[in-house]
């Protein structure tokens, strides 16, 4: 392999011919041997032949049913094409079947690839691939370096299964990657992988526009960002919302999902998370050993991993880069809508809603929730207004929007007695957060209520707007009141 | 008028005038003399990925004229070097031997080897002369040729050689062993020094059964 | 061989008169010599380039038709596949009709074209293609610079085109950009052939066979470069390597150059 790569396709043809020549040799003398043993050559040698069957992602090829190895037949065309990166964005990607990710790839260990790389004539560049599943120099980029309106072809044998990137590896290979020029390809074990209900594509990547997250209109490569490895958008699949609205990825309650989850770069790594879910297995950067009940899982730039998890309750699960600015404001956010009936042994324990509570009480130490410079109150009327506000954005996540609280969890602030029968208690409730067992309504209640960081007027404001909803006895709140009965009520 | 005399004139000329290819055969009648001639017998029209398509002029390390067609009718190796090349090309040439010697049942008539310069300006025939003698190189067997640069260059782009002349008297150079079949058609390469000459032998042995 | 050259000489006159009535005439500009340093060079970082002619805009289609009306043996059906392979002229309709919208593209640049071909209707016109240093050296000029290698919005306008899948139409060549030379289209037209194009890959130090293996995948791409940040550069690197002498491609087509005359 000392040879640059261009010249590949003529030596593979001309190894083609020369095959030729020596299968029709080769031929005559097993005609010779036929007599004697014919059985030891032929049937181990005669691989049938497959033509791959390549998706674009979220899917995936069906698993595969045959018990031997095969010769697959690979055809993957290079196509450079503008597409729709964001709502109003486009971008030109080069891809590998004409979108971002590429073809997914299935084949089986030991079988014998003969891979073909077709880029397309209306291409500007020449690109070749690099599959991490090949076992040679470049993992196949020697082999396949193509120029705009040709093809070349080399073979492999997949001698490891796992789940393997490719990427397309021409110079400038970060810029061609950054454009979208990368895959999955899944080599699976002889014996298959475990039955599963649905299986999806997912692959996250990063991209780097002249113009900053949802500039509009046809963005260019910015090369800087690319270098800095600042990107302005990381996606799952190739755009913001490939895989949410309609475009969500689906399942039914109960069943096992399986996600290829890949991660093409150039730069970032993911912190691949589903939000609400919690895998069940993790085939860790997509090798042959599972780990068990994952969280988040760490998928490497020119890494994957195989996450697998049983769907135990209705709902949208949300995919995402848990690199959390990522997901919210450069895109990384797909979504799964699991359909069915409700699991309530499962879904009313609300265990998840208790863990988020504390983080509720750091959102309202939030300068948006406790503006320093808040409207003061001049009358009953105001402070009603002002209390409507600061209620919805500190006490409606856990009392609900009409007070009725949750059983068992929150009390209620309707018609509430422990809140009619002392208001002054109510107050340092609020102001000093609650711990311990109480009863409203006849209910026991043991959770936690946190402090809440709201000056004397706006607890003033937003207990006077409770008092006078929901069937509680009314009246008016004043500061005054507020930082008297505070002193009063401590604990 | 005058653009349509101009015309026929240039149609005239444009043959001799433009270097285009152009039947090989054509020129196949003035090089009698050549070492190889005699095994030029079929003289049959080249198939379109012959490389003796190319109609440049060659001299052999005797300093007799030679055209690619001349080339025709046996098996050729074919690998470019340089005389004054220190590292690579003696490794090349080694290689080639030990191919060679694996062939040793066959007749000198059936395979050749030929040696392209990639420096012209300095490998003369006679230093290519001096070069194959130093190597012991049998004459009924190798050729060495030289030509214009600008014919070593095509000659090079087709058997997917890269080199460049850094011009400090080093050139640097892929290297590959090329097998051609009788029509002068590229059947095989080997790539890299000191590769298993396995391969290539196997498929000079295929193309000598056919003939 | 003196003989030969007289008549190229004498023939390369008659070509452009002929030429004249149909085509933009094909007028040269000097490109002034100095020295530059390549992305991928020899043991000194700096290149020396002579001045020498190019061609102002790259080969047309009525250009080559014209050059293929006398050159029969260019024509489509008659070119042999070692010279160009089978997307050559790939859109003619016919050997003598550049497709259905001539008036369209009659100025366009000419693509699909081999390096063989090139090197032929370069020749017939007395001259011949560009080294990879003296094309690589007169591109590196902006509107205003004959440098303009550290001028990061022509830079990033290269990088841009460099991006763009092809038009359906290549626009007329007199339409591109003009750089400081006078020369048009050098960037944000098309791909052009070198005469050397085959040299691309390869750095001084031959008796290193490992340095020979350099190829443009992956990080080693990087290894041998001068400017690893030069992806313009690097991608027009990349695709001469991607190209052997035969091949056509649809967006790359070619201009001329010329030697001073000593």
């Amino acid at each position: 392999m000392k040879r640059s790569t261009i010249q590949k396709s003529v030596v593979l043809a001309a190894l083609g011919l020369y095959s030729i020549g020596i299968l029709s040799s080769c031929s005559t003398q097993t005609s010779q041997a036929e007599t004697t043993a014919n059985t030891e050559e032929a049937t181990p040698k005669e691989l049938p032949v497959i033509q791959a069957e390549l998706t674009d992602a979220p899917l995936v090829p069906a698993p595969i049913a045959r018990k031997h190895a095969a010769k697959v037949v690979v055809n993957l065309e290079v196509k450079e094409v503008v597409k729709r990166l964001a709502d109003g964005v486009d971008y030109t990607f080069w891809t590998f079947g004409g979108s971002v990710p590429g073809k997914f790839i299935r084949i089986r260990q030991h079988d014998e690839v003969e891979f073909h790389l077709m880029n397309h004539p209306d291409s500007k560049n020449p690109h070749n691939i690099d599959l991490h599943a090949v076992t040679g120099p470049g993992g196949g980029a020697a082999s396949t370096f193509t120029a705009p309106g040709h093809e070349t072809v080399f073979n492999f044998k997949a001698l490891n299964p796992g789940l393997y990137v490719y990427h397309c590896a021409t110079a400038p290979v970060g810029m061609h990657i950054a454009n979208g020029m990368y895959g999955l390809i899944l080599v699976e074990p002889e014996e298959g992988l475990p039955a599963v209900d649905k299986e999806y594509y997912v692959m996250q990547g990063d991209f780097y526009t002249k113009g900053d997250f949802g500039d509009p209109g046809l963005q260019p490569f910015d090369m800087q960002k690319a270098l800095n490895e600042n990107p302005s958008y990381v996606v799952f699949n190739g755009s913001v919302g490939a895989l949410t609205g309609d475009k969500a990825l689906t399942a039914k309650v109960g069943e096992k999902v399986r996600l290829f989850v890949g991660n093409g770069g150039p730069n970032m790594i993911s912190s691949f998370h589903v939000i609400g879910e919690i895998f069940d297995k993790v085939y860790t950067e997509g090798g042959s050993k599972a780990n068990e009940n994952i969280q988040t899982t760490l998928v490497p730039a020119g890494g994957a991993a195989i996450t697998e998890f049983k769907t135990d309750v209705p709902g949208n699960y949300v995919l995402v880069d848990h690199s959390i600015f990522r997901a919210f404001n450069k895109g990384a956010l797909g979504m799964l809508k699991v359909e069915g009936g409700d699991e309530k042994n499962i879904y009313s324990g609300q265990i998840l809603d208790k863990i988020y509570q504390p983080e509720g009480s750091t959102l309202q130490e939030m300068p948006t929730a406790s503006a320093p410079k808040a409207a003061v109150a001049t009358n009953k009327e105001m402070r009603l207004e002002l209390g409507k506000t600061l209620y919805a954005q500190n006490c409606q996540a856990c009392h609900q929007a009409e007070g009725q609280g949750i059983k068992g969890a929150f009390p209620p602030l309707a018609k509430s007695d422990f809140l009619n029968t002392d208001v002054n208690r109510a107050i340092g409730v609020v102001a000093h957060g609650l711990e311990g067992q109480i009863k409203v309504n006849g209910e026991l209640y043991n959770s936690t209520m946190p402090k809440l960081k709201l000056s004397d007027e706006e607890i003033a404001n937003v207990l006077t707007f409770v008092m006078n909803n929901w069937g509680n006895k009314g009246g008016e709140v004043t500061p005054a009141q507020v930082d008297k009965a505070k002193k009063s009520f401590k604990h | 008028m005058k653009s349509l005399f101009c015309l026929s004139f240039i149609l005239a000329l444009a043959l001799s005038g433009c270097k285009q290819p152009q039947p090989a055969d054509a020129h196949a009648s003035h090089q009698a003399m050549a070492p190889t001639a005699t095994a030029v017998a079929t003289n049959q029209p080249l198939s379109d990925m012959s490389l003796y398509n190319l109609s440049s002029e060659w001299q052999n390390q005797n300093g007799e004229p030679l055209t690619l067609p001349q080339l025709q009718g046996k098996v050729q190796l074919m690998a470019m070097i340089y005389t004054s090349c220190t590292y690579a090309c003696p490794r090349i040439v080694a290689d080639l031997r030990r191919i060679e010697e694996s062939l040793d049942k066959y007749e000198t008539g059936d395979v050749g080897i030929v040696l392209v310069t990639m420096d012209p300006e300095n490998d003369t025939p006679e230093k290519l002369k001096a070069f194959a003698q130093e190597n012991k190189l049998n004459p009924d067997r190798w050729t060495l040729l030289t030509s214009s640069e600008a014919n070593i260059q095509e000659l090079a782009v087709l058997l997917n050689m890269k080199y460049k002349n850094s011009g400090n008297g080093q050139i640097a150079h892929s290297n590959i062993i090329s097998v051609l079949n009788a029509q002068g058609e590229i059947m095989h390469q080997q790539q890299g020094l000191g590769t298993d000459p396995d391969e290539t032998v196997k498929s000079i042995e295929a193309l000598l059964q056919a003939l | 061989m003196h003989h030969r050259l007289t008549l190229i000489v004498l023939l390369a006159v008659f070509c452009w008169k002929a030429q004249a009535q149909k085509s933009l005439p094909q007028a040269m500009v000097l490109v002034k010599g100095g020295t530059f340093v390549p992305l991928y060079g020899g043991d000194s970082t700096a290149v020396k380039v002579q001045s020498f002619l190019l061609d102002v805009y790259p080969v047309t289609n009525q250009q080559y038709l014209d050059f293929l009306q006398k050159n029969p043996a260019w024509r489509k059906s008659a070119v042999k596949k070692i010279f160009a392979d089978q997307n050559y002229l790939r859109g003619w309709e016919t050997d003598l009709s550049y497709g259905p919208n001539p008036e369209k593209i009659s100025n366009s640049p000419v693509v699909s074209v081999s390096w063989f071909a090139a090197k032929a209707y370069c020749e017939c016109q007395g001259k011949r293609l560009a080294t990879v240093e003296e094309w690589e050296y007169a591109a590196m000029a902006s509107e205003t610079k004959a440098n303009a290698a550290n001028d990061e919005k022509f830079y990033q306008r290269s990088i841009e085109w460099y991006s763009q899948p092809n038009p359906t139409y290549l626009p007329p060549v007199q339409q591109s950009f003009k750089n400081y030379y006078g020369l048009y289209g050098m960037i944000g037209l098309v791909w052009e052939w070198t005469q050397d194009f085959n040299s691309a890959l390869l750095i001084g130090e031959s008796r290193a066979n490992a340095s020979l293996d350099r190829q443009l995948f992956c990080g080693s791409g990087s290894s041998g470069a001068k400017d690893t940040k030069n992806y313009v550069a690097f991608m027009r690197y990349a695709f001469r390597s991607s190209l052997k002498a035969n091949y056509t491609v649809s967006n790359l087509g070619f201009r001329c150059a010329q030697s001073l005359q000593p």
